[in-house]
């Protein structure tokens, strides 16, 4: 039916459709089932098959470790795409020699593939800490926080029509979608020989900020 | 509308639209379904959240899929599905399906497709064997009909990860919506 | 030429927007007003559609009084985008702008925003910025 279909390194799919999947990733590690079924103690058995019981109540310290959790959960899946998909884009290259050398096929090769532009700026202390800043990171672009202020608007939320069984515990915020990029850096770093932990800091609008700390050597 | 020309308007749909690579959505996916294996252990229960996300994704997806298609407006189910597998699939998975085994009361049919993006470098270990790995369409599926008041229902009846030649989901029409009058509270 | 307010309805009724340029004259106070400007417009498109010689419904596009206009855009998925102008708005298909409005600024900044929830009153400033250049870079405002 579709004899000219190109190989599959070269295949395309709409970006909408991975920004529509990106949300519901999101939303199930951080406010939806994802994030219920992680909070300790994990629930042992699913008492009939349909739902997983309500998360009892935590103290301040134990949602503050619940929620990093969650997000620990959600930069894992970010760091398993990272890891395997470096390699498609790596195939042609030699190992890398330096730290550096990786952190820049990555700035480069890397982000080009994924976020489809290059990182703007890379700044390092030569002991390990590499600054890599994204101006328009791509996938904060569609990302848009309500005014601040809130004035009183008619119009209620009723449960017609609403999405169902995603947004529990609320709107989500700007830096939920900054969690999976920072697994997906940290998987591709590692696979290239890189141990880090990365963190990302969004400085306004779509600039985002990603904070690789090499792990040892 | 012929359906080669819907062939045409989902080419230049997805033509237009912003691209990823093929591999960052199926690899996103596919570990996004190993974490939902390990947290339900139940292939049904996989089954239903995939569905559900699908439904999510599915309610947002056709406003984007409305505005940007050009696609005609549907007199019929069957409009409906020519749209759903010509311009639909296209649009969004860079492949599109064939619409086919019609029921008699043309209420049901088929979307089959031999390439699956979602899946492209996935294998199923055996004992997840009851677990639909692209269920999440089904859930797209009926999100997006529901939201121009078709309620359907959409299942995967066969799947290349179960060593079958194609893939196959069934749609049936379970009732259009009506639009409910506005509430008069005096 | 003046374009008074917009409205945005969801099929459920649920006013998503409301926005006022000029207004002399208000008929009722707030949410009154957007339960009668819905109900209206349910009726009016219901009886357009049983007119229509067409399975595919007849969505009116405008009505006009001597008064004003009210311009009117529905998307299959039952949203309804509303614009009230004077009547001397010269027979411009604002209409149209209002599906413009829908892919270029409803798509992008509601749909495709992860932080936006359905059904919601919209409160992303971006939205609410397009909206109101969109109106001033009418031909009639």
């Amino acid at each position: 039916m579709n004899s000219a279909r190109p190989p599959p390194h070269k295949r395309q799919v709409a970006e909408s459709s991975l920004d529509f999947l990106m949300m519901q990733v999101v939303t199930y590690f951080l406010h939806g089932p994802g994030a219920a079924a992680y909070v300790p103690p994990v629930p042992s058995a699913v008492p009939d098959g349909n739902a997983l019981p309500p998360p009892p109540l935590l103290s301040p310290a134990d949602a503050a470790a619940a929620a990093a959790e969650t997000r620990r959960r959600l930069e894992g899946v970010g760091y398993d795409v990272g890891h395997r998909l470096v390699e498609r884009y790596a195939v042609e290259k030699e190992r890398m020699d330096s730290d550096l050398e990786a952190v820049k096929f990555v700035c480069r090769d890397f982000w080009e593939g994924v976020f489809k532009k290059h990182v703007d700026v890379l700044r390092t202390n030569h002991k390990g800490l590499y600054v890599l800043t994204d101006n328009k990171f791509r996938w904060l672009g569609r990302v848009w926080a309500d005014e601040d202020s809130e004035e009183g608007g008619a119009g209620a939320v009723g449960a017609d029509g609403a999405e169902v069984g995603g947004a529990i515990g609320g709107r989500g915020k700007p830096e939920d979608y900054v969690v999976f990029p920072c697994g997906l850096i940290c998987g591709a770093l590692t696979r290239l020989g890189v141990r880090c932990r990365v963190t990302a800091e969004i400085a306004g609008g779509a600039q985002c900020k990603f904070s690789v700390q090499v792990i040892g050597g | 509308m012929s359906k080669a020309s819907l062939s045409k308007l989902g080419d230049a749909a997805f033509e237009r639209t912003d691209k990823v690579s093929a591999e960052l959505l199926a690899l996103t996916y596919g570990s996004f379904v190993r974490q939902l294996l390990i947290d339900y252990e139940d292939a049904e229960e996989v089954n239903a959240q995939l569905a559900k996300m699908g439904y999510n994704i599915g309610v947002r997806l056709v406003d984007d899929f409305l505005a940007k298609s050009n696609a005609p407006p549907c007199a019929s189910f069957a409009d409906t599905a020519d749209i759903v597998a010509k311009v639909a699939f296209k649009m969004f998975l860079g492949v599109p399906a064939l619409v086919g085994s019609w029921s008699s009361d043309r209420r049901t049919f088929s979307l089959v497709f031999t390439d699956n993006p979602l899946a492209e470098f996935t294998e199923l270990p055996e004992k997840w064997g009851g677990v639909w790995y692209s269920n999440v369409l089904c859930g797209v599926i009926k999100g997006a009909l529901e939201m121009v008041q078709m309620e359907v229902d959409a299942r995967f009846v066969r799947c290349t990860l179960r060593g079958e030649d194609l893939n196959e989901i069934r749609v049936t029409l379970l009732q259009v919506l009506q639009e409910k009058p506005p509430v008069d509270d005096e | 030429m003046a374009v008074y307010c917009f409205y945005l309805f969801d099929r459920a009724g649920r006013l998503l927007c409301y926005r006022e340029w000029s207004r002399a004259r208000r008929t009722h106070a707030g949410e009154d007003d957007a339960k009668s400007m819905f109900g209206l417009l349910f009726a009016l498109r219901n009886f357009c559609s049983k007119l229509s010689p067409s399975p595919l419904g007849g969505s009116p596009k405008y009505y006009i009084t001597e008064t004003y206009a009210l311009h009117h855009h529905e998307t299959p998925t039952g949203l309804r985008f509303l614009l009230l102008t004077s009547p001397d708005f010269g027979g411009a298909d604002i209409s149209r702008d209002l599906r413009d409005l829908y892919a270029d600024a409803y798509v992008p900044y509601v749909v495709k925003n992860p932080l936006s929830v359905r059904g919601e009153v919209i409160r992303v400033p971006a939205f609410l910025g397009r909206l109101d250049s969109y109106v001033r870079n009418l031909s009639c405002f």
